[in-house]
Parts: structure tokens; C-alpha cells; sequence
């Protein structure tokens, strides 16, 4: 995995968690269609881990509730949807983000970097 | 992408994933990969980096789904095995109690396996959980 990959990969994972409560918190959503709409807001993660042990995680933790109903036109599905507890630490997740953006900006920000395709 | 669910769905078995919980896994993940397919989405996509090997991508999944079950008795130390469940102290053992347990009753701790305490046979860890009101 080229440098570039793995650290897309590390920065990421660091926030996969944040990502699925924020896209789940615009409503209720099934696996696949988490995996629609971070795709649609440009970020796909083909290459990275899988995002169901990630949901498993969320659920254990008890930061998301789940219900079982169908879909449009399609079978029944798992449904998941941020528990108050998840809106919480949905909340405190993105004040950490953008703090933690705004610390790395002021220093990335500096240089006067010139990519390369 | 078929073959891969019920690739999936024997490693389940295998793991003694409960049938009803492997059933709802696989229904769930086969309809998210039919959809991906008539979307044009690659399997990676649904599937991660785990997209070729059932066994790695069940695997993990059963890390987070660790499902007990506790046998209630006289005593209020239950001992009970858990295969493939990764004793690091950031994951999260989901009990299931029974139905019937009276509500006065509840879980009080869950000890890890210690070392010296695996059933050498079939790799399988012991961890204790107290029960009490």
C-alpha cells in the first residue's frame, strides 16, 4: 500500500465511527445505503475494512438502536439509527474533529505545497 | 457474490454464531450486495478489504457480535466458554440473560479468561460472570 493509501486509511479509521453516526443521523439508514451515502458526500471507502464490525461495535456500545423493516420494494433489513447516547458522542466527536482539523491546519496550513499527479 | 454469503454463513456456523442471528447476518448481507451489484458498486465496496476471504470478514465481525449466553443455576457464579472472542479490554461482551431471570437479578461483573483458564481441546476461553441482586 503506497504511503498516500495508508495514511487516507489511518485518518480514516479515525473517524469511520463519526461518519456512519453522522450519515445514519439524517435518518435511519441500512448498511449498504450508509455505504451510498458516503459516497455521495465523496467518500468511498473501498479499501478499507468492512463497515458491519464497525455497527457491531456502535451497537455494543450502545450508541445506536436498530430495527428490522423493509425496504423500498426490497427485503427487510437492519435499520440503524444514532441511540441519544450516539447523538452525544456524535457531538462531542465533531467538536474533537474540528478542533483537531484547526490545530493540524495552523501548521499544514503554513506550508506552500505543490502536488504532483 | 452468493457463493461468498454462504461462505459466510458456514463460518457463522462454525463459530456457533446462534442460527437465528447467522440467518439475519446473511439475509442482511446479501441483499446489501445484490443492491450493490445492480448499483454497479464493486464488492470492496460493501465488503472492505475482507471482500476475498469470508473467513477473515466473518471473523471480524464476530469480534463485535460476541453473543453469551448465561445458564442460570443455584449459585450465583456462572462459568460459561466464548470462542473467538478477543479479551482486550476495549470490547464489549454483550450478555444474553434469560427471559425469565427475575428482574432483581443482575449482572454484577464479568471476570476475562486468565491465563491457565482455556480449554486446551478446542481453544475455548472461560470467563465468569456474577449474578446478583
Amino acid at each position: 500500500m503506497a504511503v498516500e493509501e495508508r495514511r487516507r486509511s489511518q485518518l480514516l479509521r479515525g473517524v469511520l465511527d463519526l461518519c456512519l453516526l453522522a450519515v445514519m443521523d439524517e435518518g435511519p439508514a441500512y448498511g449498504y445505503e450508509m455505504t451510498k451515502r458516503l459516497r455521495a458526500r465523496g467518500l468511498p471507502i473501498v479499501g478499507e475494512g468492512s463497515i458491519y464490525p464497525l455497527l457491531g461495535r456502535l451497537e455494543s456500545a450502545g450508541l445506536v438502536d436498530t430495527y428490522r423493516a423493509e425496504s423500498d420494494g426490497g427485503p427487510p433489513r437492519k435499520y440503524y439509527t444514532p441511540s441519544p447516547r450516539g447523538r452525544r458522542a456524535l457531538a462531542a466527536g465533531v467538536a474533537e474533529w474540528r478542533a483537531t482539523r484547526d490545530s493540524v491546519d495552523a501548521v499544514l496550513g503554513l506550508v506552500e505545497a505543490e502536488v504532483y499527479p | 457474490m452468493s457463493q461468498f454469503v454462504e461462505e459466510c454463513r458456514r463460518e457463522w456456523k462454525r463459530l456457533r454464531v446462534p442460527r437465528a442471528l447467522a440467518d439475519e447476518m446473511a439475509e442482511d448481507l446479501a441483499a446489501d450486495l445484490r443492491e450493490a451489484e445492480a448499483d454497479g458498486a464493486s464488492e470492496e465496496e460493501v465488503l472492505g478489504s475482507g471482500a476475498s476471504d469470508p473467513r477473515a470478514f466473518t471473523g471480524g465481525q464476530i469480534v463485535e457480535l460476541a453473543h453469551l449466553t448465561v445458564q442460570i443455576g443455584l449459585n450465583h457464579t456462572y462459568q460459561f466458554t466464548a470462542r473467538h472472542l478477543v479479551p482486550n479490554s476495549h470490547k464489549t461482551v454483550r450478555i444474553t440473560l434469560p427471559a425469565d431471570l427475575p428482574s432483581r437479578f443482575k449482572v454484577l461483573a464479568v471476570t476475562r479468561p486468565v491465563p491457565g483458564e482455556t480449554n486446551t481441546q478446542n481453544n475455548e476461553r472461560i470467563w465468569r460472570v456474577t449474578i446478583g441482586k
